[in-house]
């Protein structure tokens, strides 16, 4: 994988237009403990990811496929379904974890490309991906809250961010595929 | 229980279910773990023996084997070809070679058999079909001036020289000025029969053209080039074969041709070749590694493949590892340690020859849907071979 087909899957699964809206929460503080616990998991699931897959007996290309196909699935989703609608607010103390590390920030589709990083700089890949992807998320939400849903020029982004998913996660399909 | 509390509990239990589904899914259906084994030197030269022995036990007096044997009948189906006689007869030398002694009695009794159906025809020789009106398979005379050329190396006996030579020129009779190879020879029309090709026969006679090339340099190298070049470059297209093959023959072709003296003839075409035929050996390897022949296994990743399959991939793996572009590659040869690992699950044990019909012609073979062919012993022995003499050393 190289860097920029690394962070480009980020961002583009992250989808910020989609996901913000799913932040239903008010404080920042909550926000940003969920944003740093997502980028410290990424990248620690990347540094372990050799150990993991070994334990697992998946070779780095098939995880590389099996990322493929779940960003694949995201990405397809991403294309044809509507903006989710925005939830109810979540005033509870673990608000962090639900709903902001979970389902936001911390994703099983980009647990698994970063699962799937190989080489040293492959991790150096994900960390950096996962703050921009993160980043992103958060940005727009401290910018502009919840969206209406079914605005056109925000489905559309939308839309975009989850066709560019769909060709990164072929890309990254074959390059499992046809790895050695 | 307030509503806020409600609300999250669900949301939790939402993305519990989410990563649960998304992992588990992946997990059961995409990447199901490659289950290599432990691959060590004693367990290679356990199996190598034990494949020795299936080889000595299932010869019959005149040289020949057991051909394609059904486990649940005992019995021989009634077909017999010399294309896997040569092939089997050649890695019982290749494993002579490698210092397996019990080997070679076996592959010279074999030998035997084979010269008795040698033809001449001007300046060359051919072994011939067993029905003489038969066309004649290319490949059979490949593989058996291959096994000549590994008995020579063997023996460092040149009394076959003249015979080797002209075997050679029986093969290049068969290749048009384009590098393409006749699979078939007709004794009919005395010429090849230009509209046969197939997937294996044009790497079978590259490779021993090669070899051919370094045991008598000079004469050799030209047809050699010009068939892998019409591999590396032409051959899926004009054959019409999808998906490309992953052509172990021609592995071990370029394999011998990085050895050739002088400058390296291996280009920029036969290295790009080379490293696609590496891609296409390693996808099929991690494929066949999820493989274990469970029920599970047979609906989401199909039958396990003939031993003969796995062992020409964990061959043209190991050959190509010897190249200078891919020989630094790690998990090139963690794929070939992975094959290997795979054909030592796979090879039928004592303790389970011993449940069969006939025990003796079942232990040491590698069996798939209760039947076993002698290029399931073939290619899996030429494989531990190799491994034992070059892989284990890095």
């Amino acid at each position: 994988m190289t860097v920029w087909a690394v962070i480009v899957a980020f961002v583009a699964a992250s989808n910020p237009v989609r996901r913000r809206n799913c932040l239903s929460i008010q404080d920042t503080r909550s926000v940003a403990i969920g944003a740093a616990l997502a980028c410290v998991a990424y990248t620690v699931i990347a540094v372990v990811g050799v150990a993991a897959r070994d334990a697992l007996d998946v070779s780095a290309p098939n995880a590389r496929v099996a990322a493929g196909l779940v960003l694949l699935t995201v990405g397809l989703h991403a294309v044809v379904a509507p903006l989710p609608a925005p939830q109810p607010t979540i005033t509870t103390p673990t608000r962090w974890l639900v709903p902001v590390l979970f389902p936001v920030f911390l994703r099983p589709d980009l647990a698994l490309v970063a699962l799937a990083a190989d080489r040293a700089s492959d991790v150096a890949s994900v960390v950096l991906a996962a703050v921009l992807g993160v980043g992103l998320v958060v940005w727009l939400w401290v910018r502009g809250g919840s969206s209406r849903r079914g605005g056109t020029f925000e489905r559309a982004v939308g839309a975009v961010l989850g066709a560019v998913t769909v060709l990164t996660a072929v890309r990254l399909l074959l390059d499992g595929v046809f790895a050695i | 229980m307030r509503t806020v509390e409600v609300l999250w509990r669900r949301r939790a239990l939402r993305a519990l279910v989410a990563w649960m589904l998304t992992l588990g899914v992946v997990r059961a259906l995409v990447a199901q773990p490659e289950q290599c084994g432990t691959v060590t030197p004693a367990r290679i030269d356990h199996a190598i023996t034990e494949a020795v022995g299936w080889a000595t036990r299932t010869q019959q007096p005149d040289g020949r084997w057991l051909y394609r044997y059904d486990i649940g009948t005992d019995s021989d189906v009634a077909v017999y070809e010399f294309v896997r006689h040569a092939g089997l007869m050649m890695s019982l030398y290749q494993a002579a070679a490698a210092g397996v002694t019990d080997a070679q009695p076996v592959a010279e009794r074999a030998d035997a058999y084979a010269r008795q159906h040698l033809v001449r025809g001007p300046g060359w020789q051919a072994l011939a079909p067993l029905d003489p009106q038969e066309q004649y398979d290319l490949g059979a005379t490949s593989l058996y001036l291959n096994a000549l050329l590994f008995r020579r190396e063997l023996t460092h006996d040149t009394r076959d020289d003249t015979l080797l030579d002209e075997l050679g020129h029986f093969l290049v009779t068969n290749v048009a000025p384009s590098g393409a190879v006749a699979a078939y020879w007709d004794p009919r029309t005395n010429a090849p029969v230009a509209t046969s090709s197939s997937p294996f026969s044009t790497g079978e006679a590259l490779w021993a053209i090669a070899r051919l090339e370094t045991v008598h340099p000079g004469e050799w190298r030209e047809p050699a080039l010009r068939i892998a070049h019409y591999i590396a470059t032409v051959r899926d297209d004009a054959e019409h074969r999808w998906p490309d093959v992953p052509d172990h023959w021609a592995s071990h072709a370029l394999a011998e041709m990085n050895t050739w003296p002088g400058p390296s003839v291996l280009d920029e075409p036969l290295v790009r070749y080379a490293h696609h035929v590496a891609e296409l050996e390693s996808l099929e390897i991690r494929y066949e590694s999820q493989r274990t022949g469970s029920l599970y296994s047979r609906v989401t990743r199909g039958q396990i493949a003939l031993g003969a399959g796995v062992g020409a991939l964990a061959e043209a793996i190991l050959a190509l590892e010897s190249l200078p572009s891919l020989t630094a590659d790690r998990d090139l040869h963690a794929r070939a340690s992975c094959a290997i690992g795979v054909l030592l699950q796979r090879q039928t044990t004592a303790e389970q020859a011993a449940l069969t019909r006939n025990p003796e012609r079942t232990r040491g073979a590698w069996i798939r849907e209760g039947v076993t062919q002698i290029d399931d012993q073939q290619h899996t022995m030429t494989a531990l071979v190799m491994m034992r003499e070059q892989g284990l050393r890095r």
